[in-house]
C-alpha cells in the first residue's frame, strides 16, 4: 500500500461514519395525522403542474421570476435539479410556498417553487416541457416562453415584487418594530390583495396587526404604482445585526394568456429581499418599575372602581396606559409596597391594543385592611424612550379611598395563582422507575470540562508538535552536515581555536611560558586546519606555513611560526624551556596573525 | 554488596510495585466514606443528608456513580431540576451508565419533560466519554505522524505495508474523532433548568415579559450570555432569556 492511498482510505472511514449517523430522522418529523391528511388530499386530487414566467416580456438584466406550481404538498414534489433551459437564461432556486385551495368540498394543496431568472441576451427563450415526480408519479410541466427585449423597450414589463419597509434607525431588544410588507404592482393594477403575509427572522417575535392591510401609491420604475401593504410588528429578542425576510401570496387578476399559470385558485408566491437591522441592548440605569415597555407613552392614571369600599372587600384599580410602542406585550409593574392593602397581582385587559398605537389597561385587585381614608399605593412604573435614548418615569399616582368598617368579620383567604405544572406532576414522589443506587464509585473524572476545552491539552499538543518539528529540523541539519564535512571541520576548528585562545590568554596572564608556547602552537594548528581540510592535531610546522602565501612564508610570519614550533619542539623533545622574554615579545604578532587567519576565507 | 542493598530480583521489584499500587487503591477506597455515608443516608431515607454526602464526595473526586446517586437523592427530595442535572452529568462522565439513563427516562416521563433533540455528531459523541474523544483524537493523530513522518523520515525506517495500513487506520480514526469532538463541543452548551416554572423572558432584564415558563429539568441550548442571563433555545424551538442562577450547564459545574 502506498502513502497516496492513505487519504482516500481515511476519507472513506469518515464517509462511512457520516452515512451511518446521518439518517432520515435528523429532521423533526411532521405530525403523522397531518402528514396523512395532506398526502390523502394530494392522492385524492388529480396532480397537475403548470409553470410560467413573470413577466412574460422583460428587459435584459431586469428581474424575472419563473414559477412551477404543482397541486401537491411540497415535500412530495421532486423537481429536476436542472431545467431544459437555454444558456441565455440562468435559473437560481428561490423559496417554496404552499397553500390550500378549495376544490368543491375537498381541499387541494398548491405548492409553488420560485426560481429567479437572470437573462443574458435578447430574444425569445423557451424552457421545454420536463417531467417531475410527485409521490412516485410522473407529471409533465409544460414548456414556457420568455421574451427578452433590449433595455428601456416599451413592451418590457416588471414582475410583481414584495419588499420590506422598515424605519432606518437603531432598535432595541424588546422594542416593537413596525414593518410594512409591501407588494408592488407590476404596473397593470393586477394585484388587489395580500394573502398570508409573513415576516420571517431568527430571534424575532412577530405580531400581526389585524385590519392593517391597505392600498397606497408607491414610486417604482420611475412612475407611481399601486401597492398592497400590510403591517406586522416585529420584536427582536437578541442584540446584533439581524436579518428580516418576508413572503406572501398575492391576489392577482387572472388572465387568459396560455403562457401564464392558469391553475384554479393559484396565487403568485412572492419573497422579499432580506433586510438587515441593528439591534442593541437597552442601556443600563433603568428606573424603578421598568417592565420592558419601550416607546412613547403618556402618563398612566389610576381609575379605582369606587371611592368607598368596605375593609376586606376587593377594589378594582385599573391603570390605563396610552401611547405608541410595545403595548401588546405590556407587563404590569408589581406593587412593591402597599401599607394598609393586600394586593392581588395585576392582570392585563383581554381587549388590549394589538398594534403599536393605542392603549392598554391593567387591573390590580386591592383589599383594604383597616377602615379610614387610605390612599392606594403608588406604583413605580417607567418606560424607555428610544427616540430620546433614556428612561422616562411613569409612576402611577395614588388615589384616596374611603375604607368603611367591614360588613362581615370573616377574613378573606386568597389563593395564589401560578400553579406549577411540573411540581404538581411530581407531587407524591415516584421512585419505582429510578435506576439503582451505585455502591461504589468507579468512573472518575478530574473535571466535567472536556479535555479539548482545557488549555493544558492544547499546550501538550503544541509542545509535542514543537518537539516533532525540532526533531525534523535536526534530522535535516544532520543530513546536510553529512554532505558537507567541511562545515563540521570548520565549526570544530573554531571551537578548538576559542578553547586555545582561552588557554593562551590564561597562560599569558599567569606568565606560564610552557603553557603559552603549547597553546600558541595549538592555536596556529586550529586556525589553519579549516584552510587545509585537515584535523588540527595532524598539522606540523610546514603544513601551517603552506596556508600562507610564499612572500609571507619567507617573511616575518614564517619566522614567527617557525620560532613558535621550535619552542614547542624543544620543550617536547629536549625538555628545554623557551626564553621568556623572546616568547612574550612574540605575543602581539601572534594575536595579529591569528586574527588574520580567522578573517581569511577557507 | 549490591545484592545486600537491593535484595530484590526483577520479579520481586515488580511484585513490590504492584503491592504499592494495590495499597494506594485500597487507601483511596478507604477515603470514600462520604460516598458510603451518602448511600447509608439514602437507605435511611435521609435524602437531604444523602445529597450533601454525595456532593462532598463529588467535590473530592467527581465520579459518575456519585452524580447518579446524587440525582436519585435530589429526585427523592423533590428537586427534579437538580436530579436531571446530576444524571446528565453522570452520563457525561460515563455514557454507558444504564441506571442513570433509566432514571432520566423515568424522570422525563413522569415530569412530562421533552428530550432535547441531538444532532448526528452529538449523538455520535455520546458513544464515548468526552475526554476519550480528545485522547483518542490526539493519540491517533500522533500515531499517524509517527508512522508517516517520524519512523520513515526522521528515523529512516523502511516503509512497510503494515506501517502504512496502520497509518491509514489511525488517520481514519482521527477523522472520526473530529466529529466526536465537535459533538462534545456543541454539547457543552446544553444546560438544565433547575427551578420549577422558570420564566423564559423576552429580554435579559428582571422585569421583561415572560414568554413562557420552563419546567425544572428541561434541557436547553445556551447561545449567548448577557450579564446575569443566558440566551437559550428550548427543545420546542422557543428563544428567550433565563437568569443564570436558574440554569446550569452540564459540563460547567458552578
Amino acid at each position: 500500500m502506498t502513502s497516496k492511498r492513505l487519504l482516500p482510505m481515511a476519507t472513506s472511514f469518515l464517509l462511512l461514519a457520516v452515512t451511518a449517523f446521518a439518517g432520515p430522522g435528523t429532521n423533526a418529523p411532521l405530525d403523522p395525522v397531518m402528514q396523512q391528511l395532506l398526502r390523502q388530499a394530494a392522492v385524492e386530487s388529480d396532480v397537475v403542474a403548470d409553470a410560467g414566467f413573470d413577466p412574460l416580456v422583460a428587459a435584459v438584466g431586469e428581474p424575472v421570476m419563473y414559477r412551477v406550481v404543482v397541486t401537491a404538498e411540497p415535500d412530495a414534489v421532486d423537481l429536476p435539479e436542472r431545467f431544459p433551459s437555454p444558456q441565455e437564461l440562468e435559473l437560481q432556486k428561490g423559496g417554496v410556498g404552499s397553500s390550500f385551495v378549495s376544490k368543491g368540498q375537498a381541499s387541494q394543496y398548491l405548492a409553488t417553487f420560485n426560481y429567479r431568472v437572470v437573462t443574458r441576451g435578447t430574444g425569445t427563450f423557451t424552457i421545454d416541457a420536463f417531467t417531475a415526480t410527485v409521490d412516485g408519479q410522473l407529471i409533465t410541466v409544460p414548456a414556457r416562453t420568455l421574451t427578452v427585449v433590449a433595455p428601456a423597450s416599451p413592451e418590457a414589463r416588471h414582475p410583481a415584487t414584495l419588499q420590506i419597509e422598515i424605519p432606518e434607525e437603531v432598535f432595541y431588544v424588546g422594542q416593537a418594530i413596525p414593518i410594512d410588507i409591501v407588494a408592488l404592482d407590476p404596473g397593470d393594477n393586477s394585484i388587489f390583495g395580500l394573502v398570508e403575509p409573513k415576516a420571517v427572522g431568527d430571534a424575532f417575535l412577530f405580531d400581526k396587526v389585524p385590519g392593517s392591510q391597505r392600498r397606497e401609491l408607491r414610486e417604482a420604475h420611475g412612475q407611481p404604482i399601486s401597492a398592497q401593504i400590510e403591517k406586522v410588528i416585529a420584536t427582536p429578542i437578541h442584540e446584533g445585526r439581524l436579518t428580516l425576510k418576508a413572503q406572501a401570496f398575492v391576489e392577482r387578476r387572472t388572465t387568459t394568456d396560455p403562457q401564464t399559470i392558469l391553475l384554479r385558485g393559484y396565487r403568485p408566491f412572492l419573497e422579499a429581499e432580506p433586510v438587515k437591522i441593528v439591534v442593541e441592548h437597552l442601556p443600563g440605569g433603568a428606573l424603578p418599575g421598568f417592565t420592558g415597555l419601550i416607546g412613547q407613552f403618556e402618563s398612566a392614571s389610576p381609575a379605582p372602581a369606587a371611592r368607598e369600599v368596605h375593609a376586606g372587600d376587593p377594589l378594582d384599580l385599573a391603570v390605563v396606559v396610552h401611547g405608541k410602542g410595545n403595548l401588546a406585550r405590556l407587563i404590569p409593574p408589581p406593587i412593591v409596597s402597599a401599607p394598609g392593602w393586600r394586593v392581588v397581582p395585576a392582570s392585563r385587559d383581554a381587549a388590549a391594543s394589538t398594534g403599536q398605537n393605542g392603549s392598554n389597561i391593567f387591573h390590580y385587585t386591592l383589599i383594604p385592611l383597616t377602615p379610614g381614608m387610605t390612599p392606594t399605593p403608588k406604583i413605580p412604573f417607567s418606560y424607555f424612550d428610544p427616540q430620546q435614548n433614556r428612561y422616562v418615569d411613569l409612576t402611577v399616582a395614588s388615589a384616596s379611598i374611603l375604607v368603611l368598617p367591614p360588613v362581615d368579620a370573616r377574613s378573606l383567604s386568597l389563593g395564589t395563582n401560578g400553579v406549577n405544572v411540573a411540581v404538581a406532576a411530581l407531587s407524591g414522589v415516584h421512585t419505582e422507575g429510578l435506576g439503582k443506587l451505585a455502591r461504589r464509585p468507579a468512573h472518575f473524572a478530574g473535571s466535567l470540562v472536556p479535555e479539548q476545552q482545557r488549555g493544558a491539552f492544547w499546550l501538550i499538543q503544541v509542545f509535542a508538535g514543537l518537539v516533532l518539528a525540532a526533531s525534523y529540523f535536526m534530522h535535516r541539519r544532520r543530513c546536510f552536515l553529512a554532505g558537507h564535512p567541511e562545515i563540521v571541520r570548520l565549526a570544530k576548528a573554531r571551537r578548538e581555536l576559542r578553547q586555545r585562545d582561552r588557554q593562551r590568554r590564561r597562560a599569558a596572564s599567569d606568565r606560564d611560558v610552557v603553557a603559552f608556547a603549547r597553546a600558541a602552537v595549538a592555536s596556529l594548528r586550529a586556525a589553519c586546519a579549516p584552510h587545509l581540510q585537515a584535523n588540527s592535531e595532524a598539522l606540523v610546522c610546514d603544513d601551517v606555513l603552506r596556508v600562507f602565501p610564499a612572500a609571507e612564508r619567507e617573511g616575518k610570519t614564517g619566522v614567527l611560526v617557525r620560532q613558535l614550533f621550535f619552542f614547542a619542539d624543544e620543550m617536547a623533545f629536549k625538555n628545554k624551556l623557551p626564553n621568556p622574554e623572546t616568547l612574550w615579545s612574540l605575543q602581539p604578532e601572534l594575536e595579529k596573525l591569528l586574527a588574520d587567519l580567522r578573517s581569511r576565507p577557507c | 554488596m549490591l545484592n545486600c542493598l537491593f535484595p530484590f530480583t526483577r520479579s520481586g521489584a515488580f511484585l513490590l510495585v504492584c503491592a504499592t499500587l494495590l495499597a494506594s487503591v485500597f487507601s483511596t477506597h478507604g477515603e470514600t466514606t462520604a460516598f458510603e455515608n451518602g448511600v447509608a443516608a439514602y437507605e435511611a431515607r435521609d435524602f437531604a443528608g444523602a445529597a450533601k454526602f454525595f456532593e462532598a464526595d463529588i467535590n473530592r473526586a467527581p465520579s459518575a456513580e456519585a452524580w447518579r446517586n446524587l440525582g436519585n437523592a435530589e429526585w427523592q427530595g423533590e428537586h427534579p431540576g437538580l436530579a436531571v442535572l446530576a444524571w446528565e452529568r453522570a452520563l457525561w462522565i460515563n455514557p454507558s451508565d444504564a441506571d442513570a439513563a433509566a432514571s432520566l427516562r423515568y424522570a422525563r416521563q413522569t415530569a412530562q419533560l421533552a428530550e432535547l433533540p441531538l444532532r448526528w455528531w452529538e449523538t455520535f459523541s455520546v458513544w464515548l466519554p468526552p475526554n476519550a474523544w480528545a485522547g483518542l483524537g490526539a493519540a491517533s493523530f500522533w500515531l499517524t505522524v509517527l508512522l508517516v513522518l517520524v519512523l520513515p523520515v526522521i528515523l529512516g525506517w523502511r516503509k512497510s505495508a503494515w506501517t502504512q495500513s496502520l497509518a491509514a487506520v489511525a488517520f481514519g480514526v482521527f477523522l472520526l474523532t473530529l466529529a466526536g469532538a465537535a459533538g462534545v463541543h456543541s454539547r457543552t452548551a446544553i444546560g438544565v433548568v433547575l427551578w420549577p416554572a422558570t420564566p423564559l423572558r423576552q429580554t435579559p432584564t428582571h422585569h421583561a415579559q415572560i414568554l413562557t415558563q420552563l419546567a425544572a429539568g428541561e434541557m436547553v441550548r445556551c447561545r449567548n450570555i448577557h450579564g446575569n442571563y443566558y440566551l437559550l433555545r428550548t427543545s420546542t424551538g422557543d428563544w428567550g432569556w433565563v437568569e443564570k442562577k436558574q440554569l446550569q450547564l452540564i459540563s460547567r459545574p458552578e
